[in-house]
């Protein structure tokens, strides 16, 4: 979690308003994505060796120049080059800011679609759960957060983030100062 | 003429390239290759170094991951005419 001093180009951030923690998705997340490309990376290496091994001892073939396993190697590296950088600013840029106020949730899908929509005001929040699971999750300590607010009856989920306990905590310090606020700012507080 | 006159075609063997394209005229088929990874390439280049250099005040790791994603790039490309230029 960061506490950076800009405040990620949120719209209409108040002037009352502090970045207070930024969350991201756990690097667990990212490492099965990279994993997924390096079993598709790897892929062609092991199964198109085998098959035209086999048909070129049949003599149905001839082999191939070193250049053409060349290239396509270096075809293949570079399309998979370009998909793992794709998967990790996904995972870089895809947050949630807490800030004094609120939690915003700044959304990267693929490469040209960013949004970014206040998730709650904090002091909409009626009940936070943080939960671990499964074996990965508990020993790693990351997990989901489920935030119940009071007035619409909604749930948000906050998913596969690093110790959620401890954003819980952050969370609740934050509607702490927020009360603080909102009495010396009335008009601050929402 | 007699039919036993007649040369014989070389055997066809379904689902393989002819001998001679994969052993020196393959170029030009490596060449369709090159620029499909090529422009491919170009797309996604220009989507990550846009997001990377605008957002990057925000996100210092991009303004790090962009010399490495470039130089990679460049070494495969590379890598690729030199694959070409060995047939």
């Amino acid at each position: 979690m960061e506490t950076p001093s800009h405040h990620y180009g949120i719209v209409d951030f108040k002037e009352e308003e502090r970045v207070i923690a930024v969350v991201r998705h756990h690097w667990f997340v990212l490492l099965r994505d990279v994993i997924g490309v390096l079993i598709l990376f790897l892929l062609p290496f092991f199964i198109i060796p085998l098959v035209w091994g086999a048909t070129v001892a049949s003599g149905a073939v001839p082999s191939i120049p070193g250049g053409v396993v060349l290239f396509f190697g270096a075809m293949w590296t570079l399309l998979m080059w370009n998909l793992l950088f794709v998967r990790w600013t996904d995972f870089y840029y895809d947050i949630w800011v807490i800030t004094n106020f609120r939690i915003v949730d700044i959304d990267q899908r693929g490469l040209f679609q960013r949004s970014s929509a206040t998730l709650l005001t904090l002091d909409h929040i009626q009940d936070l759960e943080a939960e671990l699971s499964g074996v990965v999750g508990n020993v790693l300590n990351f997990g989901n957060l489920t935030v119940q607010t009071a007035a619409a009856k909604r749930e948000f989920l906050i998913n596969e983030v690093p110790d959620p306990n401890g954003v819980v905590k952050i969370i609740r310090e934050a509607q702490a100062e927020h009360a603080r606020l909102g009495s010396q700012f009335p008009h601050a507080a929402h | 003429m007699a039919l036993q006159d007649t040369p014989l075609p070389p055997p066809i063997v379904p689902g393989t390239l002819p001998p001679e394209i994969i052993a020196g005229g393959g170029e030009a088929i490596l060449w369709v290759f090159f620029w499909f990874a090529f422009i491919v390439t170009a797309g996604f280049a220009f989507g990550l170094i846009y997001h990377w250099l605008r957002y990057g005040f925000m996100y210092p790791l991009a303004l790090l991951a962009l010399p490495v994603y470039s130089i990679g790039a460049l070494v495969l490309v590379g890598a690729m005419l030199s694959g070409i230029a060995s047939l």
